[in-house]
């Protein structure tokens, strides 16, 4: 918490270079992250978006160095606070752990211990890192959990886990992420556990909390409509690759690559008549194991062409601050000939677009035109 | 609804208690040969006038529910009845006996834990590693050798070789102070400890290991706690249930179960007392005992269950 490794505004609080995260399972090479590179700045929130299975969660745990096994290689760079994490001790991870670095899981009805009530699980960090009191540590307890709108924060410390709802289970987890003030906040997926209305005010919440400490955060989401009004800059991954980046007013109004503008399509509109069939993205996500030629998306793509199945296509900024890695971009001319030759070549992906239907499984074997 | 708890696991004791009396009687009723047969005098066999006579005396010609509900009757209040033979209260005989059987039990349940708990742990953390194997190895082996068996290897390591420990008697804390009380007790209470140890190290590791996988810990690590505030604060008490009934279980079973090691030691404990008693037919004194071992083991048992609500808070609810 010293005041020099708090880097200016402008310069970046997290930077991530070509980060790699591999699995070695019986099955061979997982390459569930795959060259991963992004920065931010403090305050800016980051949307990380994609499928279960594309990487989203192992990349911001890889980042955080939390509990990955040891059957895993991770290659690459992390700046953070202008150390190199991936290089750091142990124990220098504990101490950036919680302090600096905090993370909101997923489910609230697992990442809160039982047995230990909640006061003592928000503050007991707290109290090592800070050196807080034991009297101390319960009134901030009780701080902690007004600042996350815990009704009668006073009686809610004594309470167990198991005597609260889940949204509000969630809010204890935020506080307990929020409680040493980290500079840089990781939300894997913080809302998919609860119901939709629950999930507006804890994402509120986040929005809140962000802004009053100008913290930066990665909100982890599967759910395009989650980051839509809450991020400044969106990484969509796919089979562990980042396959479009760009600020988020710029990824809604002229998405580039296939899968995301497949994700968006994923979303149901309220103006379509009940009854409207989901537009589900035809196929499934690759296994990630082994070597893949050409875009990992190329066996789902609507547009997929014979380069696509050979050669991966890179990532590369299109406009500034836009990066796309795809051979046809959404929206040029070389898209809109794709698709025209996959319709008339009766590609089922492609058929399962025009018409609304949902094509389980693809044949990955099969090129261009299926047959 | 705690107190309905309570009142409806007090009923179903008492319940237990009443059968495990009735059983205990008509257990040591249906021995073989009559009781007054050992309290005779040598050669009294042929005066059957005395025999008849002392049958009265001992109200023996009651019927058998008779004499059994005068025994609960006055076992509840505290009279187990006197020794045919020596005429010693059975009360006194086992208020005379029970602190060094006591004391072997609760110092081998301490023993057992303090070593089971950081074994289990430590093995579960550092899972399949070096300490993980020997340790299992270990348990194999304390689990394999009965306790008589160690008890012997103790007495031939540390009085004949080494000769730091007496391998027989009892001090007591009264007369000889503890360090001389502990002097003859260590040995027998490490005997014993050595099964409850292996099997609650065994349970505390698989226990832990399961913990260890939870979100909880996890989450816990993203604080930046450190891993063995996170192994003894977060995940011990979860992992516990399992090696906490087990433990209760077997200091209940170690009160009765003291028999060989205490005679392998040659202690005035109660198992001791109660093996003469049934070399002597001393009928009052294997009632008795039996009665009074039973009963502690039910009621341990039963303190179990409370002890389960307080270390997991989701338990008082149900």
């Amino acid at each position: 918490m010293t005041e020099s490794e708090t880097p200016s505004r402008g310069q970046a609080l997290l930077e991530v270079e070509d980060l790699s995260t591999h699995f070695t399972i019986d099955a061979g090479r997982l390459r569930a992250v795959d060259q991963v590179s992004f920065s931010l700045k403090p305050g800016q929130t980051m949307g990380i978006v994609g499928e279960s299975g594309s990487g989203k969660t192992v990349l911001s745990r890889t980042i955080m160095r939390l509990n990955l096994g040891s059957n895993v290689q991770t290659s690459g760079s992390v700046r953070f606070l202008d150390k190199e994490l991936l290089d750091l001790p142990m124990d220098e991870m504990t101490k950036i752990w919680g302090q600096d670095m905090a993370m909101v899981f997923q489910d609230p009805m697992t990442s809160l211990n039982p047995v230990v009530k909640v006061g003592r699980q928000v503050s007991e960090h707290v109290r090592k890192h800070l050196g807080a009191s034991k009297t101390e540590s319960k009134d901030l307890a009780v701080e902690l959990l007004r600042s996350v709108r815990i009704p009668e924060a006073k009686t809610a410390v004594d309470r167990y886990p198991h005597e609260l709802s889940g949204g509000m289970r969630q809010r204890i987890s935020i506080a307990i992420a929020l409680a040493c003030g980290p500079k840089l906040l990781f939300a894997d997926e913080p809302t998919t556990a609860l119901d939709v209305t629950v999930q507006h005010q804890i994402l509120n919440l986040l929005g809140i909390q962000q802004q009053e400490r100008s913290m930066a955060m990665v909100l982890v989401t599967h759910d395009l409509g989650v980051v839509a009004g809450r991020t400044d800059e969106i990484l969509v991954m796919y089979a562990g690759k980042i396959v479009e980046k760009a600020k988020t007013a710029e990824l809604f109004k002229s998405t580039e690559h296939p899968y995301t503008e497949a994700l968006l399509r994923s979303i149901p509109k309220t103006d379509q008549p009940s009854h409207t069939r989901l537009a589900a993205i035809a196929g499934r996500p690759p296994t990630l194991i082994g070597l893949t030629e050409g875009c990992s998306f190329s066996p789902r793509c609507p547009y997929a062409q014979e380069r696509c199945f050979e050669e991966a296509p890179p990532l590369e900024e299109t406009t500034p601050g836009h990066y796309t890695a795809c051979w046809h971009r959404v929206g040029t001319p070389e898209n809109q000939e794709a698709w025209d030759k996959n319709l008339a070549a009766g590609r089922l992906s492609t058929l399962a677009v025009e018409q609304g239907q949902i094509v389980d499984e693809v044949p990955l074997s099969v090129g261009p035109s299926d047959k | 609804m705690f107190g309905k708890v309570l009142a409806a696991k007090t009923v179903r004791l008492i319940a237990t208690l009443f059968a495990v009396s009735l059983l205990t009687f008509l257990l040591v009723e249906q021995l073989p040969g009559d009781p007054i047969l050992a309290i005779l005098p040598p050669g009294g066999l042929d005066d059957l006038e005395n025999i008849e006579r002392i049958r009265k005396e001992l109200r023996l010609d009651d019927p058998v529910f008779t004499r059994y509900f005068r025994w609960v009757g006055n076992a509840l209040q505290g009279d187990l009845g006197k020794s045919y033979i020596t005429d010693q209260p059975v009360a006194d005989a086992i208020k005379d006996r029970i602190p060094v059987t006591m004391e072997l039990a609760l110092l081998a349940t301490l023993i057992a834990a303090l070593l089971a708990i950081p074994i289990g742990a430590l093995s579960a953390y550092r899972e399949g590693g070096y300490f993980d194997r020997a340790m299992s190895a270990f348990t194999t082996a304390a689990l394999s050798i009965p306790g008589f068996l160690a008890g012997i290897f103790f007495i031939w390591l540390f009085t004949l070789k080494f000769n730091w420990l007496p391998s027989t008697g009892w001090n007591r804390i009264s007369d000889k102070g503890l360090f001389a009380n502990l002097q003859t007790a260590i040995l027998p209470a490490a005997s014993l400890a050595l099964a409850p140890l292996a099997i609650n190290a065994r349970l505390i590791r698989a226990d832990m290991i399961g913990t260890l996988k939870e979100d909880y810990i996890l989450s816990a690590k993203a604080k930046g706690l450190r891993d063995r505030y996170i192994l003894m604060r977060h995940a011990l008490r979860p992992s516990s249930l399992t090696a906490i009934t087990v433990f209760a279980l077997q200091l209940g079973g170690l009160i009765g179960g003291t028999v060989v090691i205490e005679t392998v030691f040659a202690l005035p404990g109660l198992g001791t007392r109660l093996i003469s008693g049934i070399y002597q037919r001393d009928v009052m004194m294997i009632q008795g005992i039996t009665l009074f071992i039973a009963t502690v083991y039910v009621v341990v048992n039963a303190l179990v269950d409370l002890l389960y609500a307080i270390l997991d808070p989701r338990i008082r609810r149900q």
